[in-house]
């Protein structure tokens, strides 16, 4: 056997960005499948077999096609137009997974309050927060959500809020707030869900200067250890 | 089902099924047996607290075979006590942290059967052999409350296998675990000061029980 091959469904085409660096893949659209050969054999790499592959053949030289494990061909390798991932993939920026949405129109102004709210999110360093997950406890992490911007600033919600470096928010109708700010003056707070047209599960983090940013729920991923861990900004 | 097809099928859909006899395994099948429990130790490490132990292979093997002749003695009951002996062998290799994790890869699942094994009479002499086993591997019978353990010191020297030791007792919410004069300051450092929210009834049972 000399190589192995696997079939995808175009819908998945956006999964092969996991293995787009691999040297010597080559790429076929085929109807609404995608196919891709120049796989090593045994290659059990973990990006791999984490792809939402139709089915995986093993090709000889003759370009027979072989189920694994199976001695007899299954189908010879039909001609198609092969073309290197690299080009058949092209790369897009990554947008941030906190995407910023900043105010424009409205000068809202916070102000330092005596009033105090329970914790409920912060906002870090993907660094501290790694440093944490590492060896935090698993009831802990398991009550948190996060999402992370592609400067290497990660919002961690959910309580109790995680004892770490960074910039704590309370929460209240949506809006995530400087601990020990309230808006100014504070019957704002009131207009903001109605005035910015928030989806229910999308949170507006305001900083101290009044400037905010919609983060859709969509965005926030179950914390565990192996999703901070395989986090990374590019 | 082969070794192989055993592990992939027990870490990729949490269900196995197995020979209705029993035969050696084939050479072949124990290679790829091999290839599949190193990979899935390096998938699980990412979800483990800390640096896990080194890899141990011959615990890891050691394991899951016993898991799969485990199971066949549940499904096959004609066997009888010596088939359990011959079969079912006790691990030989060096007991370590590298070895508790690498089998726990596999004996994690052991909970599973001892809800098949319910069905048997606790002088069954498999249901013996379970808690025999059962009884030197704590870390994978966290979950298992009837198996309390007797020794930790492989779990607490090793910090990545103390907090995963931790972690599973607290989700297991076993109390008797909880209060083991190794663990029960662990369990109060994990909880801190948020016991009230992250599990009321402990922090009720520590002001009923100290």
């Amino acid at each position: 056997m000399k190589e192995m091959i696997i079939v995808l469904a175009m819908a998945d085409m956006t999964a092969l960005g996991s293995i787009r660096t691999w040297p010597g893949l080559l790429v076929a659209a085929t109807g609404d499948e995608i196919w891709v050969r120049g796989i090593a054999p045994d290659t059990t790499d973990i990006q791999l077999r984490k792809l939402p592959a139709k089915h995986t053949f093993l090709a000889d030289t003759q370009e027979r096609l072989f189920l694994p494990g199976k001695h007899t061909p299954h189908d010879t390798l039909k001609k198609m137009s092969w073309e290197a991932i690299a080009s058949f993939i092209t790369v897009e920026l990554p947008v941030s997974a906190m995407p910023a949405h900043a105010g424009e129109d409205y000068a809202v102004r916070l102000a330092p309050t005596t009033v105090t709210g329970e914790p409920f999110a912060i906002l870090t360093s993907l660094e501290h927060w790694k440093a944490y997950a590492d060896t935090a406890p698993l009831i802990r992490l398991q009550r948190l959500s996060f999402a992370v911007c592609e400067t290497g600033e990660v919002l961690i919600i959910g309580t109790p809020v995680p004892s770490m470096p960074g910039k704590v928010f309370t929460l209240r109708d949506n809006i995530l707030l400087p601990a020990g700010y309230d808006f100014d003056p504070p019957v704002i707070g009131q207009l903001i869900p109605k005035w910015s047209g928030t989806e229910s599960d999308t949170l507006l983090l305001f900083r101290v200067d009044g400037q905010w940013e919609k983060i859709p729920g969509q965005v926030f991923v179950r914390a565990s250890r192996s999703a901070i861990r395989l986090t990374n900004t590019f | 089902m082969t070794l192989t097809e055993f592990i992939s099928s027990l870490i990729n859909e949490g269900k196995v099924t197995v020979a209705p006899f029993i035969k050696p395994f084939d050479p072949d099948d124990i290679r790829l047996a091999n290839v599949h429990l190193k990979q899935h130790y390096d998938d699980d490490s990412t979800d483990m607290p800390g640096q896990v132990p080194p890899y141990d292979p011959e615990a890891a093997l050691w394991a899951a075979c016993y898991l799969y002749r485990a199971v066949q003695f549940i499904q096959i009951r004609r066997l009888g006590e010596d088939d359990i002996k011959a079969h079912l062998l006790p691990f030989t290799g060096v007991h370590s942290p590298s070895a508790v994790y690498a089998a726990d890869l596999t004996l994690r699942y052991m909970p599973g059967l001892f809800d098949l094994a319910k069905g048997l009479g606790p002088g069954d002499p498999l249901v013996k052999e379970l808690e025999i086993m059962a009884a030197q591997w704590p870390l994978s019978m966290a979950a298992v409350a009837a198996i309390v353990p007797e020794d930790l010191s492989l779990i607490m020297q090793h910090p990545s296998l103390k907090i995963a030791y931790i972690d599973r007792i607290i989700h297991a919410r076993d109390f008797r675990k909880c209060r083991h004069p190794e663990c029960l300051p662990l369990v109060q450092e994990a909880l801190g000061s948020h016991a009230a929210i992250l599990w009321p009834e402990f922090e009720i049972d520590l002001t009923v029980h100290t």
